[in-house]
């Protein structure tokens, strides 16, 4: 008894703390010491943080991806990436918020850092948006509403976390989504959309007149690029392309390759193809490839395994058990649980990874227990922390495109907000 | 023993001769040995994990192309990457390279992911490396090791003139607590390389003295080729320590000397900067900080706490056993460490968190990446058939046993950094009849453990040398080079003595 009062203490205190833009990885690393010292097994901490360090099926996964998206960054193929499909996009005005919205989502799943995405996407899409007579805020929370696109990358640390759960793979957590995360995809462009045209802020919109400072906001500190150079665009999805044609399930290359590529020889092939089309240094190459592994190491693996190590201090004190027990009697809140948690916390603190992380490793084990697939759970839990994201007004990729826009990021928030509380409904409801 | 007849029915099941395959047989075989420590030896493939009933490599494949025209372009290969590195290519570009290019020409290109995959995710170093380096990093940021540095070189500033043997012994004397080579060389390293690089020792000699002294796992009873050899020869671990004793004592003492005359005759061991050595501060990145004033003895004594808490809690000692029976793992001591030094610092645990990680992910950018560029050149030749068919002739040539025990295995674990698999196969294969070559088996056995061993100290692709060599901020084969005599003469010390 006083260990769950005192691990419901320290849940609370970690995710005040993490709301309240404390370090998330210290929060979970300390959550999870004070239980397991409470609990007298301080050996709980030290031995999932060595399971979670060490899970190859995440780091084969994960690191890989950020590799690769490293050398994307450096040999300029993701701006190409992003003139090609900004382009067209600017000569179709009427559906321009939707449209820019989708873009986004889909150039999300290429650069799949919401921060980075934004950034990218962003400065070409955000001004020219502007120039095109829309609100500044509109324009902004458009690309910022994409920024979820995310959900079809492998390289984000939930389908790896999903798939180890399950017992899929990284492709097929991410094909058991698909069809909910377009449909929810659809109903934010189409939202957006009607609140676009219903608040008149789709015409006649001046920087000036919608009182936005531009001052703050730095120009593009790189040259714009004078034409896309079609091959280069192409080289950040080859992986993916490699990937989905290869999945075993649709049957096109299983006789010479009967499990399909793994994610590392899509990326390599990646990176390789990269290479020669740029024709930039392999040494050049090689080290950023390694320099971006190194990163998500830190980064990316270091959530997870600050996650890991919190649920191991719920575990060592015994709650997590008593927590399946009491959702096992409301098993139709689950879903809604695992959903809007995560989303909750997004929305508070600009990232809903620990609490889809922390909720997939404790809660979606056992899924079954409740009457849903372990995948579908999880995935809600992954799907609803990125929508989230997208209408939080803390999070990167929000004050990076209010900043090209040069508003307050709470004028974003506030317009994303319907859009993906629909959309979080949608999905839970399919899956 | 799942196999039946234990080690020595799997001995013969190895040397018997086989005959060509027949209509519907597999054309190759497999070679199923579990070790005692649970290890997995199938074909060549060697796993350290405990997950390492794994099937990434289980049949070894069928053999293609021409075996000598593999083996002239493995060899071709093999000098031709480590030639580049020594005229300073990229390490990781040059053995990826060399990896990619044996296993396209051995027709099994699959051998490349596989071997990037399996490097990759190897838990054993993952767990034992990134947190030293971590620890490392906060250490740095908190000024703890300038504080050590200094407390260190001070007096040693005085007996400096035996540095680098004094260095080779202390090194030994921790890896008999510390078997893993690899985690011997962080946990030393990260205290001892910039100390004596401080006190003006080439940074390249630094870590050479290091690795010079990463075998003294060979008085570990844990590791696992003495029990091998004691199951072969029916005696027990301790008896076969006690057999190769003085040869080792022997050997460590000449790679002492030879290391103390290598520093003097070339003048490595005064008077050198990093910069002047050309050394690149790899992880550690160091600023120009104002010289300290005084130390600060508690500062100064917290880099060595997770080192003195792995020794002092190591089972051998049996001082801790009763709660900890195996002894604090490598991220136990350095997440205590961390803890301690933010607290004795008091510095910001935002800052230190973030520090921890960023050392972990730098780490595993620079080393690992290194580890995984050498795992993917090994697999390159094995995928080649190289590595079997060298064991295959060390099998076959009986009459210079003793020498091939030594320098088979040594040979090639400076090509490949780590001895235990060809060691583990050798005593395997070999080592049950040596008497029939008028040996003791426990001399034989023990003959090739440590000429593997002696080997690894001085392969510039053994992860003990990559990471002395990051701390140093050098190129591994540097140390290679300057290691390569000290090692040689103390296998053929060890060699006459024991086979003698």
């Amino acid at each position: 008894m006083f260990l769950n009062i005192a691990a419901a203490v320290v849940t609370v205190l970690t995710f005040v703390a993490i709301i309240r833009r404390v370090e998330t990885r210290l929060a979970l690393l300390a959550g999870g010491l004070i239980m397991a010292l409470l609990s007298l097994n301080p050996q709980a901490w030290s031995t999932a943080f060595f399971n979670s360090m060490t899970t190859a099926g995440l780091i084969s996964v994960i690191l890989p991806v950020m590799g690769f998206a490293a050398v994307m960054d450096v040999t300029g193929c993701n701006r190409h990436l992003v003139k090609m499909l900004t382009d067209p996009l600017l000569r179709v005005r009427a559906v321009l918020v939707p449209a820019a919205m989708l873009v986004t989502y889909v150039i999300n799943i290429a650069i799949s850092s919401a921060a980075g995405c934004t950034a990218a996407v962003g400065v070409v899409l955000i001004p020219a948006m502007m120039a095109a007579g829309i609100h500044p805020a509109m324009a902004a929370a458009a690309v910022f509403a994409g920024t979820w696109g995310s959900v079809f990358s492998p390289g984000s640390p939930h389908p790896a976390l999903i798939a180890k759960v399950a017992n899929l793979t990284v492709v097929e957590v991410i094909y058991a989504h698909a069809w909910a995360s377009i449909v929810a995809a659809i109903l934010v462009a189409a939202i957006l959309f009607a609140e676009a045209k219903f608040f008149r802020q789709d015409r006649d919109w001046t920087p000036e007149k919608a009182g936005s400072d531009l001052s703050k906001s730095k120009g593009a500190n790189q040259q714009p690029l004078e034409k896309v150079n079609l091959v280069y665009a192409l080289i950040p999805v080859v992986p993916l392309l490699l990937l989905i044609l290869t999945f075993p399930q649709f049957g096109i290359t299983t006789k010479i390759l009967p499990k399909g590529l793994t994610v590392l020889e899509a990326m390599l092939i990646g990176t390789a193809l990269g290479m020669v089309v740029t024709w930039t240094s392999p040494v050049k190459v090689t080290k950023d490839f390694f320099d971006g592994m190194g990163h998500a190491y830190a980064s990316v693996i270091g959530i997870i395994i600050a996650a890991g190590v919190f649920i191991g201090g719920l575990q060592a004190a015994g709650v997590i058990a008593g927590l399946i027990e009491v959702l096992k009697g409301v098993k139709s809140a689950v879903p809604v649980l695992g959903t809007f948690g995560p989303f909750l916390l997004a929305v508070l603190s600009g990232s809903g990874d620990a609490a889809a992380l922390a909720f997939n490793n404790a809660v979606t084990p056992h899924a079954a227990e409740f009457g849903i697939r372990a995948v579908d759970l999880g995935n809600l839990a992954w799907v609803g922390g990125a929508l989230g994201r997208s209408m939080s007004p803390v999070s990167a990729a929000c004050i990076i495109a209010a900043g090209f826009a040069g508003l307050s990021p709470f004028e974003l928030a506030k317009r994303n907000a319907v859009p993906m509380i629909v959309a979080a409904l949608a999905v839970m409801l399919i899956l | 023993m799942v196999f039946p007849g234990g080690l020595r029915g799997l001995a013969r099941h190895l040397v018997k001769p086989r005959g060509p395959a027949r209509a519907g047989e597999l054309p190759f075989v497999i070679h199923p040995i579990q070790c005692p420590n649970n290890l997995w030896l199938v074909g060549e493939h060697l796993c350290y994990e405990k997950d390492c009933g794994r099937d990434w490599g289980g049949v070894a494949r069928p053999e293609r192309g021409n075996p000598m025209l593999m083996n002239v372009l493995a060899a071709v290969v093999t000098v031709v990457a480590f030639g580049a590195i020594l005229r300073g290519l990229e390490v990781r570009f040059a053995l990826l390279t060399a990896g990619l290019v044996l296993a396209v020409a051995s027709g099994n290109l699959a051998a490349f992911p596989e071997a990037f995959m399996r490097s990759m995710t190897t838990a054993g170093l993952i767990s034992v490396i990134l947190p030293v380096m971590g620890f490392a990093a906060v250490m740095e940021l908190t000024g703890c090791d300038r504080h050590l540095v200094k407390m260190v070189t001070d007096p040693l500033m005085k007996m400096r003139a035996v540095l680098v043997p004094g260095a080779v012994l202390a090194t030994f004397l921790i890896n008999i607590a510390i078997p893993s080579a690899a985690g011997c060389a962080a946990a030393v390293g990260i205290v001892l390389v910039p100390a004596m690089i401080a006190a003006g020792v080439h940074p390249a000699m630094a870590a050479s003295a290091l690795l010079a002294g990463t075998w003294g796992s060979v008085f570990n009873p844990g590791l696992m080729h003495n029990p091998v050899i004691a199951k072969i020869a029916n005696v027990s671990p301790m008896d076969v320590i006690f057999g190769h004793m003085r040869a080792s004592i022997v050997g460590i003492l000449i790679v002492a000397v030879l290391s103390f005359a290598i520093a003097k005759a070339f003048k490595q061991d005064r008077g050198w900067t990093p910069e002047k050595a050309g050394a690149t501060q790899g992880g550690a990145g160091k600023k120009q900080a104002p010289p300290l004033e005084r130390v600060n003895l508690l500062w100064a004594l917290i880099p060595t706490v997770p080192l003195v808490l792995l020794v002092l809690t190591s089972d051998r000692l049996g001082l801790t056993t009763a709660w900890l029976p195996k002894g604090l793992t490598v991220l136990e001591a350095m997440a205590i460490g961390t803890l301690l030094g933010m607290l004795i610092t008091w510095t910001s645990p935002e800052t230190v968190t973030k520090r921890f990680f960023e050392g972990m992910g730098h780490a595993y950018g620079l080393v690992m990446g290194i580890i995984i560029a050498a795992g993917v050149f090994i697999a390159g030749l094995e995928a080649a058939g190289v590595i079997k068919a060298f064991i295959e002739t060390l099998k076959a040539t009986k009459s210079a046993v003793p020498f091939i025990g030594t320098f088979g295995p040594m040979l090639l674990t400076v090509v490949v950094g780590s001895g235990d698999a060809v060691t583990v196969a050798f005593n395997n294969a070999v080592t049950p009849q040596a008497a029939q070559f008028g040996m003791t088996s426990i001399n034989l056995g023990s003959l090739a453990m440590i000429g593997g061993a002696l080997g690894r100290s001085m392969s510039p692709v053994a992860a003990a040398a990559i990471i002395v060599a990051g701390l140093a901020g050098v190129n591994p084969v540097e140390l290679a080079k300057r290691n390569a005599v000290p090692m040689f003469a103390a296998a053929v010390a060890i060699m006459l003595i024991l086979g003698g």
